[in-house]
């Protein structure tokens, strides 16, 4: 058989450590077969590929470090930094996030666990930071770097060729392969996606585009991804924009509208997207990007008509069906939400979350049956991270049914998996209260607190307890501190008043 | 007289010149300045605290910042747009929806920038003064206008330079000179003494005009009303009606921190006041919306002062008692001069008494000219005045000719002639104006008379002898005109002043001339063929080259004029330059890419380290930082590098727009400003034999 052929079809069959074999063992009898050479390059592109335009988490170094965000205090709702703190629905009421859990950002949680939504809060110190990086919730570190982070989203496949290099990108003649597009072009991707080596890139990406006279959509596309990667972020621009008026691609929009959300851009970012949206009417990538950057400056209501547009165009779409889920169940319809989650489950998503989920879900539209059930079902299925988050909603459930004990419990064996959930640590706390142990609940109170700054509730409750004391001036730090998380926290203000008012008695 | 109507203080420095009031909000306005460490800040009083919002906002730009304004781009917006120049590139942002409204390389830099309707377009650009060029941006950040200028730009302001509806764009540049704009076209150009740093309108064709040498002034079109010189830059100027009589003053910022009011008639100072900083920007606007436009005085240490216009009663009734004033004072002045005068008469009858008897009154005309000396190719003065007198000294005064513009030459000899060399440094046209003190030969009373004498462009030149065939220039620029050869001979008589009309002994065919450069002793041809009636201009210097086509044209009254030229002296230079830009910019892209890469790892070293050291791991920090030394002498050399390669770009994109300037102004009319946009047309689409054929041919 010819090898060639055997290679290509294992290629198409996405049999790509097979196709590098033979590629391999040709390319040792004739290294100067072109055929052979493109095929393994592609092929080894093709185990290194990562959807970088899905997949891209801020790493720490770009975010302590790096002052790209023209703004530093923005008004409201223009940045990610300063999402909108209460956005009114067609109702004309006011929706804040009081009842809706929040992520570390401050943000409420969107019902999809996306890169960005483990970002750093603004202002953070490094040695929070790194001390987060440690391991918190999550329980790998945090790459430190842009180029770290792509060896490390591509981690699994980078062990096995480490010491087989195929190209040299620092020594290989780049004019030369410049001048022959195909290879030019697979010789690009090796380098951005299996080297990693967006300088040299860069290089190659600026010579092809000389070459096709300043005209191929494709090579600018892939030189602002070496200016993205490298951290030039209005090169990037300026190269996707070209590549956008040569050709309106939805790639190069995203790429585009990464670059304005690095800069702390979102409404330029909606602008883009609008605008592309006018050309692909019915691009899911380019809806749901959107209806990402509402969420991102907490529009809440913009992002939902979105996601129900997503549904209509793809009912599988899995991130805006979880979206929709998650804002009907915090809307107090638990039953509709339900029934997202039974479609999720329908098309095959099946982890420890959503059956953590559908257990509330049921819990709350009174199916108590169904509610041990899917805890116990979460429970098999759920690993490290997820098992303290399933035992804090049992412990939810114990107390809402009167079961103390229970509750006291599954908050324990939360904090013994998960050593750092604060959630669970607050609502220990609580509990401890009623039984009238004062220290420990203070204890657990400072720990949640110590743990998770970005909660309002052990701080109240901190507060609270210094109010019982009697350690007036404690009380009102603290009361202070809450409504710093949370400015619109109702209580946290009435406490204080009533403070107020004994202090001005004093 | 004028009262400060607020004070407050700003918690930062801010850059001179550097600072703008826009409504970015389209409600309230706000003063945006630049300050230190490449950041903005934005001060609005009016900001209401609903949303959170602090009245100072900051922005970081962390690039230098080279200039910022503020203005409507966008007429949808309904808001202002800030502009922020650095030296490569601007950006247009929306500062209350917090996005860029776009971003923009511009590799010739951003030295100025302003907003506002140029001419006959219909919508306001964004334009901006860098090399040797100005860009116009429009809303969507696509270049709408670009034309060359002689220098780096240095001002730009918009003003009603002529009585035509639309205005006029002035841009100062550091060669010294104003240029007016009516679209590409350059109408006027006005050569001044230092670096233009600061330009502004102030009523219907008055301008306001700052140089470096602390020189302000006001220019009625293209005659100049009044100027005062004073030790001290000005840092900025601007105009306002501060004292309610209808016309604005002009005002000025010092960089002692004087702040002046001087009447645009007269010059006078209305009004002083001292700042303990150096004055930043002096803007106008209605800063606290109760309706009332004020003066807002922004000083280098972030005091802001705000002065209000007064009462339009108080102003009339300074303006009656200024003008009795006025009349007392100049009576005085009559008066002493008459005293002296009485006074002079006595002691010359004593003397006379006693001395060799004469006239007291001297009342001799004297002559003054220019003679051209052909051997060494030099100018010298002439003064001549009648037989029985003689000259005993002559003071002198002219702008840039004279080490310390006033000059005094005595001349012991006591003759009815004198002369004394003048040593031109460039081709500018200046006046000389000087005081000739007259006697009679051995009496000790001297008459002072004014005498003056205007130089043009191209006095410098001396006719040279018929025997230039050695030294014939090989380039030339060529063209037909309709006119005849008299009227040729009159503007060589006119612009060169020789005296050729007089000696009617030139050839009614061909007429050949040759002159030879006072300044570098450079050969000039100027050869008309009257069969053809085309006139060929020899010589090696192109801005030369233009400058007497341009002469020519203006003399003849000449609206259109289309020429052929060979540099190939300067065009070989020219193709150096642009290959050298096409390396400059290769290197650039591989130093960038350098420099992003090494952040990255500098990255990465700062936060192991940090995180070693909270492990309290020493060994493992020490590695780090030492790592980190290392990458950052690494970086302080490549940013050398960088540095260097990017004076060199900006100085070889400045040569390229220098030529395009040359070589359209070897064209008049139309064609000049069709030369302009296609040449940079040519640039854009990289084409340099459209280029070189454009330059030479006018056409493609």
């Amino acid at each position: 058989m010819d090898p060639l052929w055997l290679a290509q079809s294992k290629y198409r069959r996405r049999k790509y450590q097979e196709c590098v074999e033979i590629c391999t063992e040709n390319l040792h009898r004739n290294p100067y077969d072109e055929s052979f050479w493109y095929l393994k390059c592609r092929a080894l592109t093709a185990i290194d590929w990562l959807d970088d335009i899905e997949l891209d988490d801020d790493t720490l170094g770009d975010q302590l470090l790096d002052e790209n965000a023209i703004a530093q205090m923005p008004r409201p709702g223009t940045s990610m930094n300063r999402p909108a703190t209460g956005m009114s629905t067609a109702a004309g009421q006011l929706r804040t996030r009081t009842g809706r859990p929040v992520s570390s950002t401050g943000r409420p949680v969107s019902g999809f666990a996306r890169p960005t939504s483990s970002a750093l809060r603004q202002g953070t110190s490094l040695e929070r930071a790194l001390g987060t990086a440690g391991g918190r919730r999550m329980m790998t570190a945090r790459p430190v770097t842009g180029s770290g982070r792509y060896v490390r989203l591509g981690t699994a496949s980078m062990l096995e060729h480490c010491g087989d290099s195929f190209i040299d990108s620092d020594k290989i003649d780049i004019r030369k392969y410049a001048k022959k597009p195909g290879l030019a072009r697979a010789l690009g991707d090796y380098m951005l996606y299996v080297d990693h080596n967006p300088k040299r890139a860069l290089e190659l990406c600026s010579h092809s585009t000389k070459l096709t006279d300043y005209r191929d959509w494709w090579w600018k596309e892939r030189l602002g991804k070496c200016y993205y990667q490298l951290g030039m972020f209005r090169d990037a621009e300026k190269q996707f924009l070209s590549s956008q008026k040569n050709c309106c691609t939805v790639l190069a929009t995203l790429d585009l509208c990464k670059v304005y959300m690095k800069m702390d851009q979102p409404l330029k970012a909606l602008e883009a997207f609008e605008k592309s949206l006018e050309k692909h009417k019915h691009s899911i990538s380019l809806i749901l990007g959107m209806s990402r950057c509402h969420d991102s400056v907490n529009n809440i209501e913009e992002a939902l008509t979105l996601y129900k547009q997503v549904v209509q165009l793809e009912p599988s779409n899995v991130e805006a069906l979880a979206c929709l889920a998650n804002d009907h169940f915090y809307n107090d319809q638990p039953e509709i939400a339900l029934r997202y989650y039974r479609r999720l489950l329908q098309m095959g998503v099946n982890n420890a979350e959503i059956w953590n989920n559908v257990a509330l879900c049921c819990f709350y539209s009174s199916q108590y049956d169904m509610t041990i059930h899917c805890f116990e079902k979460a429970l098999a299925l759920a690993v490290d991270e997820g098992m303290a988050d399933v035992w804090y909603n049992v412990g939810h459930i114990a107390i809402a049914i009167g079961d103390i004990g229970l509750a006291y419990q599954a908050f324990k064996i939360a904090v013994s998996v998960d050593a750092n959930h604060a959630e669970s640590y607050n609502n220990l706390g609580v509990l401890e209260l009623k039984r009238g142990s004062f220290e420990q609940a203070r204890s657990n109170f400072q720990v949640a607190e110590r743990i998770a700054p970005h909660l309002h509730e052990p701080k109240y409750n901190s507060a609270l307890i210094a109010f019982d004391a009697g350690d007036y001036e404690e009380s009102v730090e603290m009361a202070n501190n809450s409504l710093e998380a949370f400015p619109e926290h109702e209580d946290s203000k009435d406490l204080l008043q009533q403070l107020d008012k004994i202090l001005s008695l004093l | 007289m004028y009262k400060s109507a607020f004070k407050l203080y700003l918690s930062d420095p801010v850059h001179a010149g550097q600072a703008t009031i826009g409504c970015f909000n389209g409600s309230s306005l706000s003063l945006t300045c630049v300050t230190n460490a490449g950041k903005v800040f934005v001060h609005t009083p009016q900001a209401t605290n609903i949303d959170g919002d602090n009245q100072v906002k900051y922005l970081n730009v962390n690039k230098q910042i080279s200039c910022i304004a503020s203005g409507t781009i966008d007429p949808m917006l309904r808001r202002d747009v800030l502009l922020i120049g650095t030296p490569n590139n601007l950006l247009a942002y929306d500062v209350e929806e917090n996005r860029d409204l776009f971003f923009r390389d511009v590799p010739d830099g951003v030295t100025s920038c302003l907003v506002g309707k140029l001419g006959s377009l219909s919508t306001n650009l964004a334009l901006i003064g860098g090399n040797c060029s100005v860009q116009g941006f429009d809303a969507k950040g696509s270049e709408a206008y670009w034309t060359v200028t002689g220098d780096v730009v240095s001002a730009m302001a918009f003003a009603n330079f002529t009585n035509n509806p639309g205005k006029e764009l002035l841009v100062g540049s550091k060669d010294n000179e104003i240029r007016i704009f009516q679209n590409e076209q350059v109408i006027e150009e006005i050569l001044e003494i230092d670096e233009i740093t600061g330009l502004c309108p102030v009523y219907s064709s008055k301008f306001g005009y700052a140089l470096s040498n602390g020189t302000i002034g006001i220019y009625n079109s293209s005659r100049r009303v009044w100027r005062v010189k004073s030790r001290h830059t000005p840092k900025c100027i601007n105009s306002f009606d501060l004292n309610g009589d209808g016309v604005p003053e002009l005002l000025s910022g010092w960089s002692n921190g004087k702040f002046e009011v001087r009447s645009e008639k007269s010059g006078e100072t209305l009004f002083k006041e001292n700042f303990s900083a150096p004055i930043s920007s002096v803007l106008c606007a209605d800063f606290r919306s109760n309706g009332r436009e004020e003066v807002i005085c922004i000083t280098e240490d972030g005091e802001v002062k705000g002065y209000l216009q007064a009462d339009s009663t108080i102003g009339k009734t300074i303006e009656d008692s200024k003008k009795s004033a006025e009349s007392l004072s100049q009576l005085q002045h009559l008066r002493t001069e008459l005293q002296q005068e009485i006074k002079m008469y006595q002691n010359a009858n004593f003397q006379a008494e006693f001395s060799n008897p004469g006239q007291a009154k001297v009342d001799t005309k004297i002559s003054v000219y220019i003679e051209k000396m052909q051997g060494d190719y030099s100018l010298r003065l002439v003064i001549k005045s009648a037989k029985t007198t003689a000259i005993k000294a002559v003071v002198v005064e002219a702008d840039g000719i004279f080490a310390n513009e006033v000059t005094f030459y005595p001349f012991p000899e006591e003759k009815d002639t004198a002369f004394f060399p003048v040593t031109l440094i460039s081709r500018m046209a200046c006046v000389i104006s000087m005081k000739v003190l007259l006697g009679f030969p051995l009496s000790n009373f001297y008459h002072a008379v004014n005498a003056e004498i205007h130089l043009g462009k191209l006095t410098s030149f001396v006719p040279a002898p018929s025997d230039l065939r050695s030294n014939f220039p090989a380039s030339y620029v060529k063209f037909k005109v309709k006119d005849t050869i008299q009227r040729f001979v009159s503007w060589v008589d006119a612009a060169f002043q020789t005296n050729l009309t007089s000696t009617t002994n030139y050839n009614k065919d061909t007429f050949e001339m040759g002159f030879v450069s006072s300044i570098n002793k450079m050969p000039l041809v100027l050869t008309f063929n009257a069969n053809e009636s085309i006139i060929v201009i020899s010589t090696d210097d192109m801005s030369l080259a233009g400058e007497v086509v341009q002469d020519f044209a203006s003399f003849l009254g000449i609206s259109e004029l289309e020429s052929v030229n060979d540099f190939p002296k300067e065009m070989e230079e020219f193709q150096g330059v642009l290959q050298d830009v096409e390396s400059y910019n290769a290197v650039r892209l591989t130093i960038s890419a350098d420099v992003a890469d090494r952040t990255g790892a500098i990255k990465e070293l700062v936060i192991k380290g940090e995180e070693a050291r909270i492990l309290q791991n020493m060994s493992a920090v020490r590695e780090n930082y030492r790592q980190l030394f290392h990458l950052n002498k690494d970086m302080v050399a490549e940013h050398e590098k960088k540095a260097l390669n990017h004076k060199a770009l900006v100085d070889s994109l400045k040569k390229v727009n220098n030529m395009i300037q040359k070589a359209s102004n070897l064209r008049v009319g139309k064609a000049k400003s069709a030369l302009v946009t296609s040449c940079r047309a040519a640039i854009k689409a990289n084409n340099m034999r459209t280029l070189f054929k454009l330059i030479k041919q006018g056409t493609a």
